[in-house]
């Protein structure tokens, strides 16, 4: 598994940075708004929202870095040599897939939320927009979606856990 | 003989002395921890609970009771 | 219609996570019940099960280790199968694990039932390594041993063929444990002397020497009833006395032969090493020194985005239509008094549709900890944090009710029930209330926006804070005074992990939430109109009246105000806090209806009534006060007793009164 270890440092640097990103930015939305800081934005503009969209959250921050430290965990691991790297790759990659997996759900209740009421026939001023969401394309799914080969890294691992 | 709670990861020990009440002793035997179970330790390090295996299962405990189970290292 | 012409009772026994559920849904489907035993707070599941002409009522007895004396569950399974005398025990036996599994069946097959042992999870056996010969197994047990793989109904139907063909038969071949001879001779003796007695008639001899010898408290209690139980009694001490000089412990000698049979067996029919598995794996990463909470903090924190997230689509929609259900039906009867109870902006339907609203919410709270629960992650959740929970006097497994809480307190005191010591449990339930649920987020969240502004969300953050500082500290005193107890043992068994089933939590999901569906409903109808009717009825004429201000209600309100003078209330927030005690959800349509305005504007409208820091202390109160009245219903459910729902209750009022008192005193200190 030589190719494992490049990936997942960039994995790892990937959701550490981001989860700063975010913890920073939470925290400038939320105590400190009068000082003026800007919030950062680490990414591609397109349809009027960054991609990803490192949205104002300090706790949601705080979680991608932890992953990101399970990744740098195995990473450690695998340079020592050690067997067990393969148990913190599989951690880190369920907790991806689960953060991307998220994302996906709150884009998807935003949209349900914002279009319901057509269903009695009540007018929506507002549509929904990528922009417009609280979440959007954020690190969650970006970083998820990176990280989702490293299925073939632990395919072996997943299977002894599937019944049957 | 040592305290289970001292014995270290990836070792093995025998249960030579359980020191408890009945009803300890009881839920211990229950779990299959008797007086001769060959007892190997999984995780120990740092505070907390200890993580055994045991009869080919595994098994939590508290650091508490860790220290009432006496082993012999093997 | 086929004639049922036989009706076979079966029970489902077996060690905690074995796959027990999965082959009780497997085989009942649709057609089970899910209750409590009788007067005690554990799951009962009963169902049904057609087997060609034959229906099948299969009882799931709760999962145990053993069958002592020592754990409610353990007397019910073994009190199930001595009185109500299944026609077949089925033992569900982990085969990954038999060593351990093999214990209970010995005791099963003590008891005198007549057993057919499902041997499940062969699959995952033989992932790990280990070869077992069943044939031979079967041959050394006497019982017979169908192997299954339970998520996949492989060797269900061999299961139900079987258990039926061992209903039917009169023999029971299974064979009888002998003990080494020393002790045997003295179960002889025992045996002996029993049989002279009543005792045979109810119960099996030689089960009841056995458990005599291994100082069974509830077998000794029974005994002493019995017509010459006494005699016996005498006798055993003798005996006792006697193995003890000679040999030793007989409870211990008991056990430990038990386990030299059962190692005897394995020897013979199991073959192969386990090896290092993707479970131990992943259990060094989640249960890492350092990485380990943060782990656990962050799948708690997925959890209640997914839940919350997740659900409001839902949530909202409910809660739009029942408000186009009110307000389409305003006015349909006539009758004011109807109308305004059932039907307006106030009434029940709308009070009935917000609270409904939270099910969702729940629901997906219940599905996300029903795939953690399945995973076998909350074994090593408990694990993670007991050590950090035990410094504040709870025990491990507290912080998953301590977590549910923050949806709702209603499920998380029903969750409680997986803390096996009795005054843990309480602890856990008598707290649980002071953690802020999503109902009062709601309604903090609306008034702190419109009186802090930028400060909003500290505002309610502080309250969350405050909720669970007050639980430690609570948690804390009771502990030390009239809960006081040693910390039980933790000893917990963790499962293998496994993909969690999708089906299983939904079925879980459907169960607890439907469960809390009917209680709420209930309950909080009942409130809704007793509190609607005292709204719309005028304090001095008894006639309907849309004035608020000259109900019965706001009478109550002015009548209670001078006890809350220290407090800076005026006799609205004290109604608002009574329609509080019915839900937290209806404080803020209440109080805009005590204030004449819509619910859109209360907020800013109390904000130019009152003072921030006033404000602040009321929303204290309202965090630690009495819970709903559906929580108060879970706590009588769940601790069985009025006394500490009483206690809840006023300890609660208490607390809350002090802190918003306090609160007062130093933010006027400070702020003037």
């Amino acid at each position: 598994m030589k190719i494992v270890y490049p990936v997942t440092i960039v994995i790892s640097f990937l959701y550490i940075l981001y989860g700063l990103i975010q913890v920073y930015n939470g925290f400038v939305e939320w105590w400190l708004p009068w000082t003026g800081l800007e919030k950062i934005q680490l990414g591609v503009k397109l349809a009027g929202t960054y991609i990803p969209n490192s949205f104002p959250e300090p706790f949601s921050g705080i979680f991608l870095i932890v992953i990101g430290l399970v990744f740098l965990k195995a990473t450690y691991l695998y340079f020592k040599r050690d067997e067990k790297y393969r148990g913190y790759l599989l951690v880190g990659w369920i907790l991806a897939i689960m953060m991307l997996v998220l994302n996906v759900v709150v884009i998807l209740a935003d949209i349900l939320d914002t279009y319901y009421p057509l269903l009695w026939g009540e007018e929506v001023e507002e549509g929904w927009t990528l922009a417009g969401d609280a979440w959007g394309i954020a690190p969650h799914l970006v970083i998820g979606v990176i990280a989702s080969p490293i299925y073939f890294a632990v395919k072996d691992l997943i299977r002894e856990l599937i019944p049957g | 003989m040592t305290p289970l709670g001292y014995l270290p990861e990836c070792r093995s020990g025998v249960i030579i002395y359980i020191r408890g009440g009945r009803g300890l002793v009881r839920r211990l035997m229950d779990m299959g921890l008797t007086l001769g179970t060959l007892i190997h330790m999984i995780k120990s390090s740092g505070p907390g609970p200890i993580l055994i295996e045991v009869r080919g299962s595994r098994i939590a405990l508290g650091r508490g009771i860790a220290m009432k189970i006496f082993v012999k290292e093997v | 219609m086929a004639t049922i012409r036989k009706f076979i009772k079966v029970a489902l026994a077996g060690n905690p996570n074995v796959g027990k559920s999965v082959i009780f849904n497997n085989l009942t489907g649709s057609r089970q019940h899910v209750g409590n035993w009788p007067g005690k707070t554990v799951d009962k599941k009963e169902g049904f099960h057609r087997y060609k002409d034959k229906e099948i009522y299969i009882v799931d007895l709760p999962g145990t280790y053993s069958l002592t004396a020592l754990s409610v569950e353990e007397v019910i399974a073994r009190e199930y199968i001595i009185y109500e005398k299944p026609d077949v025990v089925i033992n569900i036996v982990d085969a990954s694990n038999l060593e351990r599994n093999l214990y209970l069946t010995l005791q099963l097959m003590e008891l005198g039932a007549k057993i057919v042992v499902a041997l499940n999870k062969m699959d995952l056996a033989e992932k790990e390594g280990l070869i077992i010969d069943v044939d031979r197994l079967e041959n050394e047990l006497g019982i017979p041993i169908i192997p299954t793989v339970a998520p996949k109904k492989i060797g269900l139907d061999k299961l139900i063929k079987k258990t039926v063909e061992v209903a039917e038969s009169h023999k029971y071949s299974g064979k009888i444990i002998r003990y080494p001879s020393e002790i045997e001779k003295y179960i002889r003796l025992l045996e002996s002397i029993i049989s002279e007695t009543e005792i045979k008639r109810i119960y099996r001899v030689r089960w009841v020497a056995v458990k005599l010898l291994e100082n069974d408290s509830d077998v000794i209690e029974k005994i002493s009833k019995v017509e010459g139980g006494e005699k016996v009694l005498e006798k055993l001490s003798e005996i006792r006395r006697d193995i003890e000089n000679k040999l030793g412990d007989p409870e211990i000698l008991i056990a430990d032969a038990r386990y030299e049979l059962i190692k005897d067996i394995i020897s013979k029919t199991v073959k192969g090493v386990k090896k290092l598995t993707a479970s131990d794996l992943i259990d060094h990463a989640i249960l890492d020194k350092y990485l380990g909470i943060p782990i656990f903090l962050t799948i708690l924190w997925w959890m209640f985005q997914f839940a919350f997230i997740g659900s409001a689509p839902f949530c909202d929609f409910l809660g739009d239509l029942f408000v186009y259900i009110g307000t389409s039906l305003e006015g349909l009867t006539g009758i004011p008094y109807i109308d305004y109870l059932l039907f307006g902006e106030y009434g029940i339907i709308q009070g009935l549709g917000a609270i409904l609203s939270f099910v969702p919410l729940i629901m997906m709270l219940y599905f996300a900890l029903a795939l953690f629960e399945d995973s076998g992650y909350m074994s090593r959740a408990a694990f993670v944090m007991d050590r950090p929970m035990k410094k504040l006097g709870l025990s491990g497994r507290t912080i998953v009710p301590m977590i549910m809480g923050l949806g709702c307190n209603v499920p998380a005191i029903y969750a409680t029930r997986i803390i096996p010591d009795e005054r843990d449990r309480l602890v856990a339930i008598l707290t649980n209330p002071l953690i802020t649920c999503g109902a009062r987020l709601v309604l903090f969240s609306a008034i702190a926006a419109a009186f802090f502004g930028p400060f909003a969300g500290d505002a309610v953050l502080s309250l969350y804070l405050l909720g669970y500082v007050m639980v430690f500290l609570v948690a804390i005193v009771l502990r030390n005074t009239i809960l006081r107890g040693r910390p039980s043992p933790f000893v917990i068994e963790f499962p293998v992990y496994q993909k969690p089933s999708f089906k299983v939590a939904v079925v879980r999901m459907w169960d607890r939430g439907s469960l809390f569906f009917k209680k709420a409903g209930s309950v909080i109808l009942i409130g809704l109109l007793v509190i609607g009717l005292l709204t719309i009825t005028d304090a001095s004429t008894f006639m309907f009246t849309d004035n608020p201000e000259t109900s019965i209600i706001s009478a109550i309100g002015r009548f209670f105000q001078p006890i809350f003078v220290p407090l800076g209330w005026d006799w609205r927030l004290i109604v608002a806090a009574i329609f509080g005690f019915v839900a937290k959800e209806i404080v803020l349509g209440a109080s805009a209806m005590l204030y004449g305005v819509g619910e859109a504007e209360i907020a800013d409208m109390m904000a130019s009534m009152y003072d921030p820091i006033d404000i602040f202390g009321y929303l204290t109160f309202i965090q630690l006060y009495i819970p709903c009245i559906v929580t108060i219903a879970a706590i009588k459910q769940e601790t069985g007793s009025w006394r500490w729902t009483i206690f809840a209750v006023v300890y609660g009022i208490i607390l809350a009164y002090i802190v918003n008192w306090l609160v007062l005193i130093i933010g006027h200190g400070i702020f003037g």
